[in-house]
């Protein structure tokens, strides 16, 4: 009951549909239903489970549990699992609707360890070393106050680098990313494998169609290996000590598995499912998995 | 790893190997259906949920255990792992049913099993031939009947006063019509239970299906008892495992028609269903007529389990298709018609 579709925000127009519903007193899960877009037929709505979102932080490894920052909160969700594991939370988001949201949200629910404020995640309004625990879901989904005009490598270096002032020593960073069918359009991978990608892509042309759109679909995909590479490096360079990577499957929105990004764990993991996907074996065998996952998620311990 | 679940990790470990076997970053989280703890609505009403699975994998990345994490609300999982250790402590059973440890603190509950890999017999289902298939129903069928019938020593307190089925159906019945179920129909169904008596009670796995099978080391074993010993009827496992055997090898069938009407039909897979059900009835001392009787109960029990959990119609609207199918055939004739006798 959280997000439209596999990436994990929703558009500024529907948020401002949510804020506007919220505003004339209608209570905010009626609120969502009404914008959410109808199941697919068939589809067993009674396991999707945006509760079951925070329980990445059972994965984390922290001495205090008492402050935590969502720092683009969007509708709440993560705030919400946050306030259920920590003492206090606070809610920020550049933008009006969805503070307006998760303002109504966090009131209908009594939720007295929940602050709600409006900044935005690239000059966060917090002293040095605030924070046991730090949430950037859908990071690069939606636009960054302060630095839009900015590519996404620039956005993540003044993002990353500002939560990592707020955290405490020993403190956790989580970034959730969605890289989707194009992840180019997320991170641009780098020289060598962009080149790769667009040669590749010419050779398909002498497919038919309906075939070439597929394996021009597959063959971008490989450019998530970028985003796998580029943001432990990121978070590195921000000054952060440890980063733990992880795969959310199939989506943010329905996180049924959450696995290591480690080539013996995805094939761990790709042998207990039913399917008999062998081509997916094959790629984490090759430790390629990065490109056989959407929803790429790092833990960074400063 | 939280500080909190490696401590109730530890805690449920009775020999220590865990602690030194798994490495902090070591967890794989599977079947992530509910938070923990799990949201707290404005009434105070703890959402029901299910919490989540993990694999450990040890420092090789291979899984070793696998533990199931349920907020404290949950009473299934105290449930399960006591059914399992008195289970497993049968000589046996040993081989079939996994061994559990169980540990809990103000906020969480976790049962821990040791990994157990193998081969899903829901993966080889749909490639195995007409024989294999009828073969492996057999011995796994074979093994489920022996679980229950030790279980109804080993788990004396489990066992409730033998009831007529109508009896045990009033219940589900009362539920198919809160949905909508015709008078007429639910009438139909309340004679024909009536008509097919009482039959004596047997602890039942209450999830057989192929999903829950394993081919380990030479041997099946069988997982997840959570519900084990809820129902109580025998051959209710049986039918329950014909028809997930039968829907997962013919989907293409199971979608344009229902389970129950195939079955009193001629066709050869029925056929073969038919024998499987009619054998275990005999070999569990049930007349065919009870036999009829049972399955008509398994119809009406499932499909209001179903609906009582809250899930969506869409849901448990093929199995209300199972139900009025079994009423369809029973007002034809006797309950025995459902199993082409």
């Amino acid at each position: 009951m959280d997000a439209p579709g596999l990436v994990s925000s929703w558009s500024d127009q529907e948020l401002a549909q949510l804020a506007a519903t919220v505003r004339r007193g209608t209570p905010w899960r009626q609120a969502l239903h009404g914008v959410m877009q109808p199941a697919t037929p068939g589809e067993r709505i009674e396991h999707r489970a945006d509760d079951a979102r925070g329980n990445w932080l059972w994965l984390v490894d922290l001495a205090r549990w008492e402050r935590a920052l969502d720092v683009q909160g969007g509708i709440g969700t993560m705030t919400a699992a946050l306030a259920r594991h920590f003492t206090s939370v606070h809610y920020l988001d550049a933008t009006r609707p969805p503070l307006e949201f998760a303002r109504a949200r966090f009131s209908e629910d009594r939720s007295a360890n929940v602050a709600c404020a409006q900044a935005g995640a690239g000059a966060l309004p917090y002293r040095n070393a605030t924070f046991d625990c730090v949430v950037w879901d859908g990071a690069l989904g939606r636009g960054v106050s302060g630095a839009a005009t900015a590519g996404p490598p620039a956005v993540l270096a003044a993002v990353l680098a500002e939560c990592r002032r707020v955290l405490r020593p020993g403190g956790c960073l989580y970034v959730g990313i969605a890289t989707g069918p194009v992840p180019g359009h997320v991170l641009p991978a780098g020289r060598i494998l962009s080149a790769l990608v667009r040669m590749v892509v010419r050779v398909i042309r002498v497919l038919p169609l309906t075939w070439r759109r597929r394996a021009t679909m597959q063959v971008r995909r490989v450019a998530r290996l970028a985003v796998a590479r580029a943001l432990p490096r990121q978070l590195r360079a921000a000054g952060f000590a440890r980063v733990e990577a992880y795969y959310i499957a199939p989506s943010f929105q329905e996180p049924w598995s959450i696995i290591p990004a480690r080539r013996r764990a995805v094939l761990a993991f790709e042998r207990l499912q039913m399917t008999n996907a062998t081509h997916r074996r094959w790629l984490a065998w090759l430790s390629l998995h990065p490109v056989l996952f959407e929803c790429h998620v790092f833990l960074a311990y400063a | 790893m939280k500080r909190k679940l490696h401590e109730l990790l530890v805690a449920a470990d009775p020999d220590g190997k865990l602690t030194r076997e798994i490495p902090d970053d070591g967890v794989l989280i599977l079947e992530n259906y509910g938070a923990i703890p799990p949201a707290v609505r404005r009434s105070g009403y703890y959402v029901w949920n299910r919490g989540f699975n993990v694999v450990l994998l040890g420092r090789d990345d291979a899984p070793r255990y696998f533990c199931k994490c349920r907020p404290i609300a949950d009473a299934n999982l105290e449930r399960e792992t006591a059914v399992l250790r008195a289970l497993n402590g049968d000589p046996e059973l040993r081989a079939i049913v996994p061994q559990a440890s169980r540990a809990r603190d103000g906020e969480v509950q976790l049962q821990l099993n040791e990994f157990v890999p193998g081969w899903p017999y829901e993966r080889a289902l749909p490639r195995l031939t007409e024989w294999a298939w009828v073969e492996s129903m057999g011995q796994i069928l074979a093994v489920a009947r022996m679980v229950s019938t030790r279980a109804t020593n080993l788990l004396p307190s489990l066992l409730t006063a033998p009831a007529p089925l109508r009896a045990a159906a009033a219940h589900a019945l009362t539920e198919l019509g809160a949905v909508g179920l015709a008078e007429d129909v639910l009438q139909g169904l309340d004679r024909a239970l009536a008509r097919a008596g009482a039959v004596p009670p047997l602890l039942q796995h209450g999830d057989l299906w192929p999903g829950n099978v394993l081919w380990h080391h030479g041997s099946w074993r069988l997982l997840d008892f959570e519900v084990f010993g809820i129902v109580q009827t025998p051959l209710y496992d049986v039918c329950h495992f014909v028809r997930t055997c039968w829907s997962l090898r013919e989907p293409h069938a199971a979608a344009t028609t229902t389970w129950v009407a195939r079955l009193a039909s001629d066709a050869r897979d029925a056929e073969l269903c038919r024998r499987t059900i009619l054998n275990e009835a005999r070999l569990l001392g049930l007349e065919p007529t009870q036999a009829a009787g049972v399955l008509a109960y398994y119809v009406v029990d499932v499909t209001a389990q179903f609906i009582r959990r809250g899930t969506p119609q869409v849901a448990w609207a093929p199995l209300m298709r199972e139900v009025l199918a079994a009423a369809e055939l029973l007002r034809e004739g006797t309950a025995r018609r459902l199993l082409h006798l």
